[in-house]
């Protein structure tokens, strides 16, 4: 079997999910804006481990912070986190049934909001309250679908 | 992880990561260009699809105010020579030239905690950090970082930016914070006694050598005194349409502040020389 590097689909969704993570958005529905790009960024560890590791995800976070003009390392070191937690994982939560599957994303999405909530405190930027964990529950009901999405994407593109 | 942490510190402390930051900003600056592209289309189809009818009636709206707002220039041209006068009489050296220039609003930030805004001009235009951003009915907020191409600001309403104002009516001094809700101003620290008014106008005060002074900032909308209080609570509306304008307009202050300190004493002194020379004769 020949390998097929059709890498730029990568590349590709991680481009809308940060377009999409940058769209101005309502107040109320910008406090539930699902965490797109960590969502990729998962869903690639978990389909490619050979090649999206720790560092693509620090590369990743590195650039969600000049996107979004905080603190640079704030959005790679909880990029990081995730990263560690989904490599110690991946094995296993590519075993579970889909609703297990989401309770891991909420989990692990919820440690990203969390470590950027702490340093982002320690940095001095002011957050109100628990509003801020609701984009971990809106990525893990978003996980499905997007994981289905991504699944028929890289099938059709033969990413391997 | 320990590069992060570093990554942390050193970007929070020091400012050796500007120039990183500024190459990765030309980088991702097609991503926000990306983002801003659905507001920008429908902007465009509305330029598209609006009717001649409707063009002609907002062609004839503008001009009746273009000729209102000439006419308000004409009385300001003479007003202004007034005030350089009556300065002049007063010894007081402040002359500021002004002049702004549009931008776009190309981004907001997407935490809707934070008040911060993208505007599509850069150092390349001579944007600089701390620059005052107004739109047409009032002060926005400040330049906080540049690259060359865009720049971030951040907005009179953000929970960690002051601004030092002043009240219209009666030139009394305050800093008016932003709050966590994000759409309105809180006056902070002002004394139970203070003189402020529901409905007072709050304008730049110029203290602090940011804002230019005079520049409508908010209008106050409730004053609270409660008895055990030391300070007044007030909330203030902010003039600007924060959330709407699109079009909005970068301050340039001109030098003839700096040297203005000096010319208005000299002149000052030429006048009293020959003042002198003229009265023993």
């Amino acid at each position: 079997m020949r390998q097929r590097h059709a890498h730029w689909l990568v590349w590709l969704t991680m481009l809308v999910a940060a377009v999409l993570s940058l769209l101005p958005m309502p107040d109320l529905i910008s406090y539930a804006r699902p965490a797109w790009v960590p969502l990729v960024v998962l869903f690639w560890m978990l389909a490619l481990p050979q090649y999206y590791g720790l560092f693509f995800a620090w590369f990743s976070g590195l650039i969600m912070d000049v996107l979004f003009g905080t603190v640079f390392g704030q959005s790679a070191m909880a990029m990081l986190f995730m990263a560690i937690a989904v490599n110690q994982l991946h094995r296993r939560l590519k075993m579970y049934p889909w609703w297990q599957q989401c309770f891991m994303v909420l989990v692990i999405i919820g440690l990203y909001q969390l470590t950027v909530l702490w340093i982002g405190n320690a940095t001095g930027r002011v957050s109100p309250s628990l509003l801020y964990l609701l984009p971990s529950v809106t990525s893990a009901l978003l996980w499905p679908w997007l994981a289905a999405l991504l699944h028929s994407l890289r099938r059709r593109f033969v990413v391997i | 992880m320990a590069l992060s942490l570093a990554l942390i510190f050193v970007d929070h402390r020091f400012e050796y990561l500007t120039q990183v930051r500024r190459a990765l900003s030309v980088v991702v600056a097609p991503i926000q260009w990306l983002a801003d592209t659905p507001a920008r289309l429908t902007d465009d189809v509305r330029t598209v699809v609006i009717s001649r009818t409707e063009l002609t009636q907002e062609n004839a709206r503008l001009k009746a105010r273009t000729l209102i707002l000439e006419q308000k220039v004409q009385k300001l041209a003479s007003l202004n020579a007034q005030n350089v006068r009556l300065r002049e009489l007063l010894n007081s050296s402040r002359l500021v030239d002004e002049k702004v220039v549009v931008a776009e609003l190309i981004g907001i930030d997407p935490d809707p905690t934070i008040k911060q805004v993208l505007i599509n001009k850069g150092d390349q235009d001579g944007v600089y950090v701390g620059q005052p951003l107004l739109d047409a009915t009032g002060v926005m907020g400040q330049v906080i970082q540049t690259s060359p191409f865009n720049s971030r600001v951040i907005l009179i309403t953000d929970s960690s930016n002051r601004i030092p104002i002043q009240v219209n009516r009666n030139g009394y001094r305050a800093i008016a914070a932003g709050t966590e809700s994000g759409t309105e101003l809180e006056l902070l620290h002002v004394p139970a006694t203070a003189d402020i008014k529901e409905g007072d106008l709050l304008v730049t005060s110029g203290m602090g050598q940011r804002f230019p002074v005079g520049y409508p900032v908010a209008e106050v909308k409730d004053v609270h005194k409660s008895a055990g209080q030391p300070f007044l609570t007030i909330h203030a509306q902010p003039l600007a349409r924060l959330n709407r304008s699109r079009l909005v307009m970068l301050v340039f202050i001109s030098e003839r502040e700096i040297y203005g300190q000096a010319a208005p004493i000299a002149s000052e002194n030429a006048g009293s020389e020959t003042a002198g020379e003229g009265t023993p004769q």
